[in-house]
């Protein structure tokens, strides 16, 4: 990979782990467009050493050599890697607009993505098995309507998400921390598949730990590059709620999917929803926003069981011994009935033997 | 004058002939007992001298050597003590009485009277198959001998009375065949399905996993009546066999754990605690005991809080699971003890137990989890074909009136889904649907091609594991045997994947 002189400098100064953003950026700004880096630095050498003390100052300088810089940028091929600076021709449009771009963005896999129709899908790492199935059939019907789904790394619904674009490579996956390290380390095959078959990407060298402060700027990454993001579930005091407020700063468009009161994993979506958020309970909700022509929902067949078991359902979710009630079916023949419909995707889980409508249908 | 008396020792669950021979000879008094005997034989002396002599007969002030042959087998235990009371009375002249083809099992304590003894069912089997006719017994182990037929077993309170026997003074009393209807009798266990609230999936789940002889896992919370499920399976396990019983009985009388019915005429339920070790479980120790895998033969093991067992004792259940029997090698042997059970395990969904519920917050982190469910490996998986999330009962449903299915009904069925079992399987050298291999599953649990669609969308659409396949369609199959269709349904697999195990 061939970087520009201002790429390589970027490269250069994201290399030093001690120094904020907000003085790389200063740095960027100082230093670009002059040739010699060494003398650069030592004539600005008040300047500099005033914002980051005089340690950092001679790290600078010692490091301002074509040597370090090789080392640097080899080590980055080694890692498989290849930054995506701000001064890179492919760095995304919708990130140099929002307040604090990432310097360089760090990616494995197919960089040609970013410049896709971005949108993201974001939601709790402990969502009920209701949510998964949502973010599962909302990732099915955006990808397949032209979008590249942006998410995390997370287990729950950003796995989901990344399962369900990966067949057709449609999927950037925005870690917290350096690439080599994913967390959660039980995602890392997950994730090695999405940059095999897709894009991941970090604001982070691949070496960097990941630390709790870097998941909340990372949000800004997946609202940032998306146009609208949808958000599946998530806890009132959450991440997800991170990613949305960063939406409405950006003016991006927010999804939300509604919950019935009392499930957790679904009180900030419906806070959202209370604030202005557009609802989405079935991916026709953002198509049509965004004038994608509404797909007629495929034709299912029920049997009288199914059909009875999906009318008890209509008003609430319900314990499996209740749809008995209600229905007076058998367990047994419930039992089979129910895993039709979920094999169908008509109901999920919704807690432990407590089954919901994925979306209320007409039969 | 030399005697040779008859006794029997036990090796597993197998009976060994032992001959005690007792010499007298002129010289320094001594009493000597040679034979490869550990510390409770070598002691049997100071027990027998005294018995003796409280008995009202005397040990003479000569030398005399007793021999356990064959001595190249180790002996252990106290069952030897009558055996060398009489032939030191036959040997000094005390006892004129042909005892040569009569065995004799028992304990010696000093005032004489004969105490029982472990292992007392599988010896005489063992004898009578050997070719013994007569024996002579502790009274206390009578019951458990009433259970053998093809042999005159007489009960001994005391030494004398023995002598009295003997010399036919006043012959002993002798053991009464018991009936052999005494077992199965329905509504003796302790735990009914009746009486469980609510839980309708867990209970049918239950009748499946029993009717196919299926291992089953419940999860859930701690307090949502895992263990109460548990121990309603053995009441509704098909009625026990006379010979399961005598194969169950015979386990008990080798660990000494029969109680005063002598005999086990209802399917054990074992519950370890999850700090047993492996040889707990297994077997093992130097005089071989049986383990508790053993102790549920023919009955139910019970594992709670599964996870929390150790790692090497799960493990050592995959071979008596595939098996039926564990083999259990020591320093002082190998033996063999049956272990065929219905593993039941229990666990919560993650260690703080609330992951999946929908109220509750769980607090584990994805590591956690992770590590919990890693603690119980694939393999052992594998050998648990039912997985049932259990959930609280309501009060509303604890306080309903209306009772359940008892389990002697559900008993019925059971017996009749098993005896459909084992016509199919007469051949294949397996009972149940659990037991089938691959080549059993292609023969038998032919997939339409409606089912085979059921299969391939439930693979995808609700991440099954590939190992999952066998299972489902094992299930399935009993529970089409259950509906008495001889062919799986979609409707039977359907209800298969929803107790799917992965």
């Amino acid at each position: 990979m061939k970087y520009n002189e201002r790429e390589l400098l970027i490269i250069w100064l994201d290399s030093f782990k001690d120094i904020e953003y907000k003085h790389k950026r200063a740095l960027y700004d100082l230093l670009s467009g002059k040739s010699d880096l060494k003398r650069n630095i030592e004539s600005n050498a008040r300047e500099i050493s005033g914002a980051i003390g005089e340690t950092g100052y001679n790290a600078l300088v010692s490091s301002a050599n074509s040597d370090y810089l090789k080392d640097t940028v080899a080590r980055l091929a080694n890692a498989g890697e290849r930054a995506v600076t701000m001064a890179s021709d492919d760095y995304p449009d919708s990130l140099k607009e929002i307040p604090e771009p990432p310097l360089a963005l760090y990616c494995r896999g197919n960089v040609g993505l970013l410049h896709e129709n971005l949108f993201g899908v974001v939601g709790s790492r402990k969502s009920i098995p209701l949510s998964l199935s949502l973010a599962k059939e909302f990732s099915g019907e955006l990808v397949k309507n032209g979008f590249t789904l942006v998410t995390g790394t997370a287990e729950g619904v950003d796995s989901e998400v990344i399962k369900a674009a990966l067949s057709v490579g449609k999927i950037i996956s925005v870690a917290a921390s350096g690439l080599d390290n994913i967390y959660p380390a039980e995602n890392t095959a997950l994730i090695e598949k999405a940059a095999k078959n897709g894009l991941v990407i970090s604001e982070q060298r691949e070496y960097v730990k990941p630390m709790p402060y870097m998941f909340p700027v990372r949000n800004r990454i997946i609202a940032g590059l998306a146009t609208g993001v949808l958000v599946v579930s998530g806890r009132l005091k959450s991440g997800t709620m991170h990613t949305a407020g960063y939406c409405v700063d950006y003016g991006k468009d927010l999804f939300a999917v509604p919950y019935s009161v009392g499930i957790e994993s679904g009180a900030g979506t419906n806070e959202l929803i209370k604030r202005g958020a557009n609802l989405a309970d079935s991916p026709n909700d953002i198509l049509s926003y965004y004038g994608i022509e509404e797909k007629r929902e495929e034709e299912i067949l029920f049997s009288d069981t199914e059909r009875a078991i999906v009318s008890a359902l209509k008003e609430d979710a319900l314990h499996i011994e209740k749809i008995a009630e209600r229905t007076g079916i058998q367990i047994y023949e419930l039992s089979s009935a129910i895993t039709a419909l979920e094999i169908k995707g008509v109901i999920a889980k919704n807690g432990i033997n407590t089954y919901g409508l994925i979306r209320n249908r007409e039969i | 004058m030399i005697a040779k008396i008859q006794s029997y020792t036990l090796y597993g669950l197998n009976g060994i002939p032992v001959e005690v021979e007792v010499d007298v000879n002129n010289g320094l008094p001594a009493f000597d007992i040679v034979g490869l005997g550990d510390a409770a034989v070598k002691e049997s002396k100071e027990r027998v001298r005294s018995a003796v002599k409280n008995s009202g007969r005397i040990i003479p002030p000569k030398k005399i050597t007793a021999n356990f042959a064959p001595a190249f087998i180790k002996k252990s235990g106290s069952a030897f003590d009558l055996a060398l009371a009489v032939g030191v009375l036959c040997a000094t002249g005390q006892l004129v009485a042909g005892v040569g083809k009569t065995v004799f099992l028992g304990e010696l304590s000093l005032d004489g009277s004969v105490k029982k003894v472990v292992g007392v069912l599988p010896i005489l089997i063992a004898a009578i198959a050997d070719g013994y006719k007569t024996f002579i017994i502790p009274k206390e182990n009578a019951k458990e001998a009433s259970f053998v037929s093809g042999a005159e077993i007489y009960a001994a309170e005391s030494l004398s009375a023995v002598i009295d026997h003997l010399s036919g003074l006043n012959p002993l009393e002798k053991v009464l065949p018991a009936p052999r209807n005494l077992c199965g009798t329905p509504n003796s266990y302790d735990s009914d399905m009746a009486f469980v609230k609510g839980q309708a999936v867990a209970k049918r789940a239950l009748e499946v996993a029993v009717s196919g002889g299926h291992n089953i896992l419940f999860v859930g919370a701690p307090g949502t009546g895992k263990t109460m499920l548990a121990k309603c399976i053995p009441s509704i396990m098909p009625d026990m066999s006379f010979e399961e019983a005598i194969e169950t009985t015979k386990i008990y009388s080798v660990a000494g754990l029969l109680d005063n019915e002598g005999i086990v005429n209802l399917r054990p339920f074992r519950s370890p605690h999850h700090t047993a070790t492996s040889v707990a479980l297994t077997g093992g120790g130097t005089s071989l005991r049986p383990g508790e895998i053993s102790l549920a033969h023919n009955g139910v093991l019970f594992l709670d809080e599964m996870p929390e067992y150790s790692r090497a004792t799960l493990e050592a259940l995959r071979q008596p699971l595939e098996d039926g029997v564990i083999s259990v090698s020591r320093a002082s042997g190998t033996v063999k003890y049956p272990a065929n059970f219905i593993l039941c395990g229990s666990m919560n969904p993650c260690p703080c137990g609330n992951y999946g519920s929908e109220s509750k917050e769980c607090t584990c982190t994805p590591a956690q989890i992770a590590k919990y469910k890693a603690r119980i490996s694939g393999p052992l998986l594998d050998r648990i074909d039912i997985k049932i999330d259990v959930d609280e009962v309501k009060y509303s449903e604890l306080t309903d009136k209306a009772q359940g299915e008892s389990s002697a009904d559900i008993r019925k069925r059971v017996n009749r889904t098993r005896k459909i079992q084992a016509e199919r399987f007469k051949n294949d050298g397996i009972s149940v649907n659990a037991d089938m291999r691959e080549k059993h599953i292609a023969k038998y649990c032919v997939l339409s091609r409606e089912c085979e669609n059921i299969l391939k969308n439930a693979y995808e659409n609700l991440h099954l594991s590939p190992r999952a396949r066998s299972r489902i369609i094992k299930v399935a199959r009993t529970i089409a045997d259950m509906d008495l269709y001889d062919d799986i349904l979609p409707k039977h697999l359907l209800e298969a994947i929803n107790y799917r195990n992965g």
